[in-house]
């Protein structure tokens, strides 16, 4: 409805404005227009041309079992709102036009609720995914009714009713599996405009992290986007480098999960941060994108390595507390109380927590926190996401 | 064979199918041991080492557990399939672990009332908090289907257990959605049913408990078999039948209860085991089927707490999932031959 | 033994049966008769101490059978009933020994002589070929005889039977019931069988209790009840009636005419059967009827016409 709508408000004011712009109509393929460049994210392309920026989205989406799931791709065209409205020729044709600055956002993600708040502009959320915001001025508007529900973060497909009612100038949606995608196609033939957001797939933390660009350019904060990067950019590679002085430490990140079973991290983004704060990751497997980056272990997979980890991230919002503490007792990491969780900005009476939001945008805290925990020695600000634990305790 | 030596019989093979079976248990799994590492590990208790940790730390207790669980269970369904007049009686079918799980979900959600302290002590006391509460449900469902099974048939008893287990599947997820997400994760854990979660210090509740549930079972086992023929039958034999119902549920209750509270709710055994005994045996006399029960309800649920436990590459395997795979067809099977339950007879 | 006082059987308030005066005495054969509803069952399971008389008390042995421990009362009294309980794998050698539960100590072991017993009750009914079946394999018949045996193992001085002859063919009936009289004679065991046969009843016991309705009980020897006449008063219908000529019952109907039979023995007798069933009154001698059958060497002739069986005699009869 929208793409109808634009097509003939500009050939009305290409017919009102014969002779100039014909340049605006032109349509823009590949090779036409300046990329953005990127450092790290994979799944995401900017391109800017005369007037406009198109934004190219892709990610696969990995499925439990690690068999590759279909890829969702999204093509955005995203015009400023003072500037002619674009008409959408060729290869763009089915692309999602979004008029930027975007004043009224909606976001299923609580990961897009930190871009939005760390670029300073979390006030422009309309509508988010449920009532569990780590950011207490959000959570408070939900709990007032002045932000809307749509649905509890992205484990369900979002309330479409309360979506229209909100009317918001984006919906940013994470598209957890494939039975969203149905939901995305009706959401759009109800004119709403949806832009799916792939950040938490990319296979990096930074590349997750580089994504604020986009959010910066949806909200005319591209500038403040980019110095945020590059802020966020320069203290990872600080800590890499302070890091990679000292002889790795060998460490497990680990938590029960009931019975004999442990999740355990194993690869992809969450394990480089073991690996750049200095750690050595004693469960370490070969890298595999299709895969998630834990796995499910048994106790006696563990107990092999278990004597060597000298320090052990044994906490966990969804750990299932055993009954006795008897496996890591074995490690010197229980012995000398180098023991840790990821729940240090929690806040559990609210059900909020900040490992799911502010941790995807912000990695240098987190590799910060990392690095603190292996070589405390070479951070001196305090934790954040990770919190020391006693023994016997997982949360 | 005599028909009289066939219970023996009975009773013997399943004591070597279980004495294998543990074997295997303690020699298989993510890490393969041989015999004589087995031997190494149960001879070297304490000492730390590799095969010791691993089958005398988390092996051998989840071994013993799936033994004595899997023999009170069947005791418990055998005492309920006679108490009952009911060939689809256990405490599972009729819901009684569906109470223990209302009963463990409401304890759960009771720290989310009581604060975050009360949560600590759920964890910190071997889940005791947990057990009083699962026990205490599965008392209230046992009463309320006790005085209901006057009333109605067999198969609208077995139906009314079911339902149960709906309600309190109900119940429960809306109660765990006013709890947060870990109190929620302590539930589940809870509820996937597993023998791998008890550890050395539960026995000291769970051995005393079981074997009192024993001796109550093989004392009761002569009147048990009065009632074989019914009520009145029974009571002109000399029994006093509301008291020895009374006795036969709180057997049932420290057999069975114990069981749900340290290993979840475990299904389908207490409801097949018994027929298999008799089927097998050839007899229908309680105090022959007691170590035929005991004994085949061990190696069957040791056996599929073997399954779930092979090397498996990616995929874990639920202890539940695996004795419906061996439990339902069985009971489709009984529903199909059994003259009392066929035609829809109420 | 049993000996009752003015005892009100019955539900709740509802009185179904009050007996005055009654004793029970050793080895005495006793059937109870009465139609449906008139209070058998119940007043068989007063006796047993299952329900509870809405007046008065049933002794047995001087004690209200109700007070008597349970234990004790099963050594006293067994009851057999009509209902089949699902005994999947039990075999028949169980079932009967399970008779000496009152017996056995807490383990329910046999011993020797309480092995003795109960083969000893199983031959007393015939049964010990039955012994390694199961009990669900057996015909009616067989489990019923199955489960006196039961009840004999029990040893106990009274049995009560709730119409256990309902559902079996006649010769499985006359079988048991003689059986129970045997019993009763040889063992001194006072037996107490409600039955709605009424012939084989009177025939057999040795002393009838009769349930004819509005709360009476009848006490007699059959044939002094049966000569007061108070089974057809209980029995009677519109077109059945208890005749005390034959002992048995008739149809009644206007007769169609008077026949005299002139034939003797076996023949003569189920002629006059026969006539009687078409509807004819049989007259004491020839003048008296309307016409005669006279029986010949190989038939039968009426009216100058020659019949080979009382069947075709019967079919001309009804087209006459």
């Amino acid at each position: 409805m929208q793409r109808r709508s634009f097509l003939l408000a500009s050939a009305a004011s290409a017919l009102a404005g014969c002779g100039d712009d014909a340049r605006q109509t032109a349509s823009v393929d590949e090779g036409g227009g300046v990329p953005i460049p990127l450092r790290h994210a994979r799944y995401l392309r900017l391109e800017r041309h005369e007037g406009f920026v198109v934004a190219r989205l892709r990610a696969p989406v990995a499925d439990q079992s690690g068999g590759q799931a279909q890829e969702q791709t999204a093509v955005l065209v995203l015009a400023p709102k003072d500037g002619p409205a674009p008409v959408l020729v060729g290869r763009l044709q089915d692309a999602t036009v979004i008029r930027t600055p975007v004043t009224r956002i909606a976001a299923n993600a609580s990961s897009d609720e930190a871009f939005l708040g760390q670029l300073g502009v979390k006030e422009r959320l309309a509508a988010v995914g449920g009532r569990v915001s780590y950011d207490d001025d959000v959570r408070r508007g939900v709990m007032e009714g002045r932000i809307g529900q749509i649905g509890y973060n992205w484990h369900a497909p979002p309330n479409l009713d309360v979506l229209l009612a909100v009317r918001p100038d984006v919906f940013l949606m994470r598209l957890s599996d494939l039975a969203h995608t149905p939901v995305l196609d009706r959401a759009r033939r109800l004119g709403l405009t949806v832009a799916p957001t792939f950040a938490e797939d990319e296979p990096t933390y930074l590349g997750r992290a580089e994504w604020i660009r986009l959010h910066g350019l949806l909200t005319g904060r591209e500038a403040e986007a980019d110095r945020l990067f590059e802020q966020i950019e320069a203290r990872v590679t600080a800590l890499k480098g302070a890091a990679s002085q000292r002889p790795p430490v060998p460490m497990v990140w680990a938590y029960p999960a009931g019975g004999d079973r442990w999740v355990v991290t194993v690869r992809g983004a969450e394990q480089a941060y073991l690996a750049d704060a200095g750690g050595r990751n004693l469960l370490l497997r070969p890298e595999d994108a299709r895969k998630w980056s834990s796995e499910t272990l048994a106790t006696e997979q563990m107990l092999p390595v278990v004597d060597q980890a000298q320090v052990w991230i044994v906490g966990d919002l969804h750990a299932a507390p055993p009954r006795g503490a008897g496996v890591e007792r074995a490690s010197p990491a229980f012995r000398t109380g180098r023991l840790f969780a990821n729940t240090g900005r929690s806040n559990p009476a609210a059900n909020a927590y900040d490992w799911y939001q502010t941790a995807f945008v912000r990695p240098d805290w987190v590799l910060a926190d990392f690095v603190k925990a292996l070589h405390p020695d070479l951070v001196s600000e305090p934790f954040r996401f990770l919190k020391p634990v006693a023994q016997g305790a997982y949360k | 064979m005599s028909a009289a030596f066939r219970p023996v019989a009975v009773s013997l093979a399943a004591a070597g199918v279980l004495a294998a079976v543990a074997v295997a248990s303690l020699m298989v799994g993510q890490v393969m041991l041989s015999p004589g590492e087995v031997l190494t590990g149960l001879g070297s208790i304490g000492s730390g080492s590799m095969e010791s940790r691993i089958v005398v730390d988390l092996r051998l207790p989840r071994v013993l557990a799936a033994i004595l669980g899997g023999a009170a269970l069947g005791l418990a369904g055998l005492m309920m399939q006679t108490l009952f007049q009911n060939p689809l009686a256990d405490a599972w079918s009729l819901g009684l672990m569906a109470g223990g799980q209302l009963g463990a979900a409401l304890v759960i959600v009771a720290g989310a009332v009581v604060g975050p302290g009360f949560l600590m002590i759920l964890t910190g006391f071997a889940g005791l908090g947990v057990v009083a509460g699962s026990a205490l449900g599965m008392l209230a469902v046992a009463l309320a289907m006790s005085a209901m099974a006057r009333r109605v048939g067999a198969v609208t008893l077995l139906v009314l257990g079911l339902m149960l287990g709906f309600l309190a599947q109900g119940l429960i997820s809306v109660l765990l959605h006013f709890t947060n997400r870990s109190q929620g994760r302590i539930f589940a854990a809870w509820n996937d049913a597993t023998f791998a979660n008890v550890t050395w210090s539960d026995f000291a509740a769970l051995a005393p408990l079981l074997g009192l549930g024993l001796i109550g079972c093989v004392i009761l086992a002569k009147p048990l078999t009065a009632l074989l023929l019914g009520d009145v039958y029974a009571e002109s034999l000399g029994v006093n039948v509301p008291r020895f119902r009374r006795l036969v549920l709180g057997a049932t209750i420290l057999l069975a209860a114990p069981v749900t509270a340290f290993c979840g709710p475990v299904a389908f055994v207490g409801l097949i085991v018994p027929h298999l005994a008799r089927g097998l045996a050839g007899s229908a006399r309680i105090g022959v089927l007691i170590p035929a029960t005991a004994l085949i309800g061990a190696a069957l649920t040791l056996s599929a707490d073997l399954v779930v436990h092979l090397p498996w590459e990616q995929h874990f395997l639920h202890l539940n999932a695996i004795l419906a795979l061996i439990g339902a067809p069985l009971v489709i099977l009984l529903l199909l031959r059994a003259r009392s339950l066929r035609g829809g007879e109420s | 033994m049993f000996a009752i006082d003015n005892l009100q059987i019955g539900y709740g308030r509802r009185v179904l049966s009050t007996l005055s005066q009654v004793t029970v005495e050793r080895g005495e054969f006793i059937c109870l008769l009465g139609r449906n509803g008139q209070g058998k069952s119940t007043l068989l399971r007063t006796f047993a101490g299952f329900i509870r008389p809405v007046a008065g008390e049933v002794r047995l042995d001087g004690r209200p059978v109700r007070e008597w421990p349970a234990a004790e009362r099963a050594r006293k009294v067994a009851v057999v009933l009509t209902d089949r309980p699902q005994v999947g794998a039990l075999r028949v050698w169980e079932l009967v020994e399970m008779g000496r539960q009152p017996y056995t100590g807490w383990t329910g072991a046999l011993s020797a002589e309480d092995r003795a017993i109960a083969a000893e009750a199983l031959a007393q009914v015939e049964g010990e070929h039955l012994r390694d079946r199961f009990v669900d394999s057996l015909s009616d018949g067989e489990r019923q005889r199955v489960m006196i045996a039961r009840a004999l193992a029990q040893q106990p001085q009274v049995m009560l039977l709730d119409e256990i002859t309902a559902f079996l063919d006649l010769p499985s009936r006359v079988t048991i019931t003689s059986t129970l009289r045997k019993v009763a004679h040889e063992t001194g065991v006072s037996i107490i069988l409600s039955s709605h046969d009424l012939e084989l009843s009177l025939n057999a016991a040795d002393r009838i209790w009769l349930l004819p309705g509005e709360g009476r009980f009848i006490d007699g020897a059959p044939e002094d009840v049966a000569l007061s006449g108070a089974i057809g008063e209980a029995f009677d219908q519109s077109n059945l009636v208890f005749s005390l000529s034959s002992g048995r019952f008739e149809t009644r109907a206007s007769p169609r005419g008077v026949a005299f039979v002139d034939a003797a023995g076996p023949a003569g007798l189920w002629l006059g059967r026969a006539l009687e069933r078409l509807g004819y009154r049989l007259a004491e001698s020839a003048p008296q009827a309307d016409f005669v059958i006279k029986r010949l060497h190989e038939g039968y002739e009426w009216n100058g016409l020659f019949h080979p069986t009382i069947g075709s005699l019967a079919r001309a009869l009804t087209q006459r």
